[in-house]
């Protein structure tokens, strides 16, 4: 055999397996790099051993089978998309949802008193999206990367997230009735059957997504890393939160003491400063209003964490609560 | 698939063991796949041989478990060539399973020893 039909055979093999790969990409690119190394060792390591080299190359070849064969084996184990452009593109969509996630979490929890369900749904919800577009967590081969199932998640992200935000400016209208009275929460309780079913189901079938997705994680470590990075913003969120509804508590029982002084004549309304709570306006947005009879109190303070929400409290059933 | 010598081991017991095989060969140094090969014949007394359509696809899913790393090395003599390394958690790995096999071949052993002597 010639040289350059030697030649000819062994780039004919390499051309097959590029094309066998898949999409040219810098991993695949690495890999037919990496065989071809391995080919060229092998060929010189029989031609030492006194082979000649159109026979060293035969035996190679044979001993690499049909290079379509050897591409189908290495591409069940191959990350999918997680290589040059696309996985920059990954990274960018992922730090995305990452970041609208920080924000519903950020938001739904200014809107609640307390530990909020939102703060838990938001994170729920987006999860298995932000661990699929992740290059490199889940690389299994599995049903997830392919078109119509990456097709259903992106279309539910998006209905839902439109669905969500449809339904957050009705509860902005309720919010804006003016009065410094707790206004009336919506609860997932009173929220019609039929929607709370199909909340249901939904937060269970995103809960059981999750717990699959976190099964397909290639390394334990990767596990812990997502795990901490879930709980690290999940306790900063709710730690933030937490202290500032501990401060209004604080301003309410500063407000009861007050009005159990005698000797304190408290005006019918007014600011923490004006009412004595404060030493200054400068976490502004808070009210006090007196009732009639001067025994009851309602309380109002935008949230210095998130000021388009506001606390409540009302001394008639001493109730706290929160609105958007 | 496996490639074995006449008379050699099943391709199902090379097979479960196949991952423990590889790290264990990498636990003598990094080696780049061919090298691999090669060591695994020297090492297994010619009794199994690993083809390179099990070799690659085996070496990327110890990588992707975080078990082994990959790097391109260039040697003084030579071409550049894709060296695989055991990490700090493959090298657990390797100790946990090459203990629980040597617990296993022992078992197995006893067992079998065992009903030799009731059968004598």
């Amino acid at each position: 055999m010639s040289s350059n039909s030697i030649l000819k055979r062994t780039e004919e093999f390499f051309d097959r397996l590029e094309a066998a790969l898949g999409r040219p990409s810098p991993q695949n690119r690495d890999v037919v790099a990496e065989v071809r190394a391995d080919f060229h060792a092998q060929v010189d390591a029989l031609q030492e051993g006194g082979m000649a080299e159109d026979e060293a190359v035969e035996q190679v070849l044979a001993e690499f089978g049909e290079p379509e064969a050897l591409a189908a084996g290495m591409k069940r184990v191959l990350p999918p998309l997680s290589s040059g452009p696309l996985a920059v593109i990954r990274y960018v969509l992922a730090g995305g949802a990452i970041l609208w996630t920080l924000a519903l979490m950020w938001t739904f929890r200014a809107w609640d008193y307390g530990l909020s369900p939102g703060l838990f749904f938001a994170l729920l919800f987006h999860l298995p999206v932000i661990l699929v577009l992740w290059p490199k967590l889940i690389w299994r081969k599995n049903w997830l990367f392919g078109v119509v199932p990456a097709a259903v998640l992106v279309g539910a992200a998006i209905v839902l997230n439109v669905a969500g935000t449809s339904q957050t400016s009705m509860e902005i209208v309720v919010a804006e009735d003016g009065s410094l009275a707790p206004s009336p929460d919506v609860e997932l309780a009173e929220v019609d059957d039929g929607v709370r079913w199909q909340l249901m189901v939904l937060i269970g079938a995103l809960g059981v997504a999750v717990v699959i997705l976190f099964g397909m994680m290639q390394q334990r470590r990767q596990r812990l890393v997502v795990l901490v990075a879930v709980l690290v913003p999940l306790l900063i969120v709710e730690g933030a939160f937490q202290w500032e509804e501990s401060v209004f508590r604080a301003h309410v029982e500063r407000v009861k003491r007050l009005m159990a002084d005698p000797e304190r004549k408290l005006p019918a309304r007014g600011t923490f400063r004006e009412m004595g709570i404060t030493a200054s306006d400068r976490d502004g947005g808070g009210h006090v209003r007196l009732s009639e009879d001067g025994r009851d109190f309602g309380m109002f303070w935008s949230r210095p964490l998130s000021p388009s929400a506001s606390l409540h409290y009302s001394s008639q059933d001493g109730r706290y609560s929160a609105n958007d | 698939m496996f490639r074995m010598a006449k008379g050699s081991f099943s391709t199902e017991l090379v097979r479960s063991s196949a991952e423990l095989i590889l790290l264990s060969v990498l636990t003598v140094r990094p080696m780049y796949g061919y090298e691999i090969l090669v060591s695994l014949v020297d090492r297994g007394d010619g009794q199994f041989q690993f083809k390179q359509g099990t070799l690659y696809p085996l070496l990327y899913r110890l990588e992707r478990e975080g078990w082994i790393s990959a790097a391109w090395e260039v040697p003084e003599k030579g071409k550049k060539r894709k060296v695989y390394s055991l990490t700090k958690d493959g090298r657990a790995v390797q100790k946990a399973r090459a203990s629980e096999w040597l617990r296993f071949t022992k078992s197995v052993n006893s067992i079998l020893n065992e009903c030799r002597h009731e059968q004598q």
